[in-house]
């Protein structure tokens, strides 16, 4: 497995006795000691950061599989129920969830760690490709954990990604039904996509050992990029353990901060709103994206205005990284000694980052609003359809002309013969500029210039032009991304913020507001009676630490009349509801739910101020903002004015217009009926997002899961 | 192949160009084995594709009273919408107008997607020839259809004239019982 002796002493006579059978204890301390270039620097902590993902994602996973119900009916019920009623179901799940875009977030550094320092060169390529094979395989267990909750963003991203294989002209389409297992994603979908997404982190863990011992058999690279000469071995390497092992320690602890900070204060801002909205195969959500990972390449798909061309280059992407050791022309590793190189690669960083923004924007939207530009072939040249374009074309000149180019014609700085020797003093050594100390000494003018043949350009100014560039487009971002739809008004809510809490008699009007006016329309599947008696829920008394016990919230229940079977006649009988009850559905099913009301089943309100961006300022602004609509917008009959409403125009309130008046909510008994209602309704839609929800002062500490309701998805 | 150096120096090796009866079991085994290897992975892969019961599910009927005119109605077949659309004349002339337009992607005329006899009414899958989202009623450029996931525009025959999908909107097979009952698959 690698080339150093071993140095393992077994002590004891059971290990003596192990050693000559099965020298697994030898193996461990082989590679504990496993010699290392001493001069790694923390780029090199995220394989110990990415193990340690893996390994979360597989326990975690192989938790939540134990709660998760791969049905379409089901799953998601099944992860709501995980949020709400499995014991820290809700932090297991917020860790699955996150931890897939920590993980992505460490191999791209990962990835662009081993780009720089060229570690994909002779003899490293096998690990170099074997990681990019973990990479696609990472790619495919996110895209089929992502479908698992069954939200509209799972199905759509389903239906699309799906839809990518259909693209194969000929073969496409009965591959595409194999793997769907139907005409349509369905149950046969949900179902092998569950199976499925159990085995790839296993395959992806069956990669992971080979892609070790192709590393140890090869030895690490290093920042300097040169091969440890032998006669150095001794002054140059040091012990994996317990040099590296108390780095790569250091460098997870920073990582699990950045972790915890997402977990436990914004767990869904990675995510997408929509989500939370149980799938609807007859409704697309306005704007599907990715999640982020997966934007750069989901804008190269979208670049291409051929449907399998798009298909082509999204995967050429990705496959062109596998052939990158033989792209690349030169011998020098490090782009520490490669100037020009080095400039290619900081635009590449930049046009990567452009591709994911762009991934995430609307095509045909202007990059510069307001700016006039002429239509090239299909767009105008002002749109993100365009810069998309540009990005894309840098993406793959980069790779397959500037590689093997730059290779062949740039002029590296001196490489040191030992990686001591930059370090070492003497102001005569040709990489002394490159030491930080040096600061007194000028720069040398291989460093600040680049030379294409005779054209000389200064890095600098490129540098700073890519960043104004990269600077506009963000700052042109906001502009975007409300939609059509007005941007909500901040409700000032007292749960708002870290420090923030619920007001108990806000939640317990809000209760009666959705009891006696929402509840005529609105179901909310997910609640149960109980849930009202919960810790710091509206009726949550100290005295009652199960909420079945509750009196006030009994007597909450037995107000309400739910279906049952008369347990000796076998007749459908109506009887009391109890605490373990759900809240009564005020329609018997969505199809009755949606005959009753225009065509259009009244939302579920459960988890309503997850499922919309900025939830509680959502609700707050869309129960407060019925008003008189603008001269000459035709409304339908049934159909009311409210600009907060995506489409601007929502049958609210069908049939009594009455009940909408002008500016505000509903007409409602007192204490409602007062400016403040609709803030009263927002309170509790936001709380019933997550039930049982803590004092917010604690999250660490009882019950963070405060922090999971309507924080902006878009953040 | 380790046996025929065995055999090598004898009249039957390789440098012949004669196979033996040991090449011949080899080959022969071989053979049998691949076969029985894709005999034994078929099933492993055909359990993927459509069970009995979600065939099962391949035709419905509809009553097409139940659109209004210049309206449609969605309704799901084999898990994906259709679209039931009640044309008005105006709609109508339109399409026919563009029957022979230059910019249409796949030319179809009209005629050609509805049945005789019922020309207002146009039965088309709901989903977006691109990647498969539902296309929007009554938005886009061509007062048809428009996908919001990648900006397709589909005139009101269905025909895509504009964006990134590449055909039109497609036509399931479907069949008039009565003057107001279609059977659609």
């Amino acid at each position: 497995m690698s080339d150093h002796e071993s140095t393992y002493v077994p002590k004891t006579g059971v290990e003596k006795w192990l050693d000559s059978r099965l020298p697994i204890i030898r193996f461990g301390a082989d590679y504990m000691s496993l010699p290392t270039p001493k001069n790694l620097n923390y780029w090199w902590t995220f394989g110990g950061i990415l193990a340690l993902c893996l390994m979360t994602q597989i326990v975690t996973g192989i938790v939540l599989a134990m709660h998760y119900t791969p049905n379409v009916d089901l799953a998601f019920a099944s992860v709501e129920r995980i949020m709400r009623d499995v014991n820290g179901g809700w932090l297991i799940r917020y860790v699955h969830a996150n931890g897939a875009s920590m993980f992505f977030i460490a191999v791209y550094l990962h990835m662009l760690r081993g780009l720089y320092y060229g570690s994909y060169k002779a003899p490293r390529e096998m690990i170099w490709i074997i990681g990019c094979v973990i990479f696609f395989l990472m790619i495919a267990t996110a895209f089929l954990g992502y479908v698992l909750p069954w939200g509209q963003m799972s199905f759509w991203g389903a239906e699309v990604i799906t839809n990518l294989i259909g693209a194969i002209p000929g073969i496409g389409e009965p591959i595409l039904i194999w793997l769907r297992g139907g005409p349509a994603i369905d149950n046969a979908t949900l179902n092998r996509f569950f199976s499925l997404h159990y085995l790839l982190p296993f395959a992806i863990l069956g990669c992971v050992v080979l892609h070790l011992w192709a590393l140890h058999h090869a030895g690490q690279n290093n920042p300097v990029g040169i091969l440890i000469p032998k006669d150095r071995a001794k002054k140059d390497l040091v012990p994996f353990h317990p040099y590296f092992t108390v780095k790569d320690g250091f460098a997870i602890i920073l990582f699990l901060i950045l972790f915890a900070l997402f977990v436990f204060f914004m767990p869904n801002a990675l995510g997408h709103a929509d989500n939370y909205i149980p799938a609807n195969p007859l409704q697309t959500p306005a704007h599907i994206v990715p999640e982020w990972y997966m934007l750069p390449f989901y804008a190269i798909l979208r670049a291409i205005p051929d449907k399998f061309g798009g298909v082509v280059a999204m995967f050429s992407a990705i496959g062109v990284l596998f052939v990158l050791p033989w792209l690349d022309t030169s011998k020098v590793r490090s782009m520490r000694y490669r100037p020009t190189m080095r400039t290619f690669f900081l635009i590449f960083l930049a046009v990567g980052l452009g591709l994911g923004w762009c991934g995430g924007q609307l095509p045909d939207a202007p990059v510069w609003p307001g700016m006039p530009s002429p239509v090239i072939f299909d767009g105008a040249l002002n749109s993100y359809l365009w810069l998309t374009r540009l990005l894309t074309l840098y993406y793959f000149v980069f790779f397959l002309v500037i590689m093997p180019l730059v290779g062949l014609k740039e002029t590296p700085l001196p490489i040191p013969a030992t990686i001591s020797e930059p370090v070492l003093p003497g102001p005569d050594a040709p990489w002394a500029p490159l030491r930080r100390p040096c600061r007194r000494r000028p720069r040398r003018r291989a460093e600040r210039v680049m030379m294409i043949g005779k054209l000389t350009v200064s890095t600098t100014k490129i540098i700073a032009a890519a960043a104004v560039a990269l600077g506009l487009a963000v700052s042109a971002a906001p502009a975007l991304a409300a939609g059509g739809a007005a941007h909500p008004r901040s409700g000032g809510f007292s749960f708002e913020g870290p420090f923030g809490v619920y007001d108990q008699g806000q939640l317990q009007r809000g209760y009666k507001v959705y009891h006696e006016v929402c509840a005529a329309c609105h179901s909310m599947n997910l609640m149960h009676y109980r849930n009202l008696g919960d810790a710091h829920g509206p009726f949550w008394n100290p005295k009652y630490p199960n909420p079945n016990d509750n009196p006030v919230v009994k007597a909450l229940a037995a107000e309400n009349q739910v279906p049952d079977i008369d347990s000796e006649t076998g007749e459908a009988i109506m009887r009391d509801a109890t605490p373990a009850d759900k809240f009564r559905q005020p329609y018997p099913n969505a199809t009755a739910a949606a005959a009753g009301n225009g065509g259009a089943a009244p939302p579920d309100l459960s988890v309503m101020a997850k499922a919309r961006h900025d939830g509680a300022n959502y609700i707050y602004s869309l129960l407060s903002g019925y008003r008189a609509a603008p001269a000459g917008l035709q409304i339908r009959e049934g159909q009311h004015y409210n600009p907060y409403m995506a489409g601007d125009l929502t049958p609210f309130w069908t049939g009594d217009h009455d009940h909408v008046p002008e500016g505000g909510f509903i007409a409602m008994p007192p204490p409602c009926r007062t400016a403040r209602s609709p803030m009263t309704t927002a309170r509790p839609r936001r709380w019933t997002s997550t039930p049982r929800t803590s004092r917010p002062s604690s999250p660490g500490r009882r019950n963070p899961r405060w922090s999971s309701a309507s924080r902006p998805a878009s953040a | 192949m380790t046996e025929s150096v065995v055999h090598s120096e004898g009249s039957h090796g390789p440098e012949s160009g004669d196979p033996n009866r040991r090449d011949f079991i080899h080959i022969a085994a071989g053979a049998a084995a691949v076969g029985a290897g894709v005999m034994v992975a078929w099933p492993l892969i055909n359990q993927m594709n459509p069970a009995a019961d979600t065939l099962a599910l391949a035709s419905i009927e509809f009553d097409l009273t139940k659109v209004q005119e210049g309206q449609q109605v969605v309704i799901k077949w084999q898990g994906k919408p259709v679209f039931v659309r009640y044309r008005t004349p105006a709609e109508l002339q339109r399409v026919i107008a563009d029957d022979h337009a230059p910019d249409l992607k796949q030319p179809q005329t009209d005629a050609e997607r509805t049945k005789p006899g019922h020309e207002p009414y146009l039965v088309v899958i709901g989903s977006c020839t691109h990647l498969g989202c539902v296309p929007t009623f009554g938005a886009g450029d061509y007062g048809g259809w428009f996908c919001p996931c990648h900006g397709s525009h589909y005139d009101a025959s269905g025909r895509i004239r504009k964006g990134p999908a590449p055909l039109n909107l497609v036509v399931p097979d479907y069949e008039y019982l009565s003057d107001t009952r279609v059977k659609i698959g």
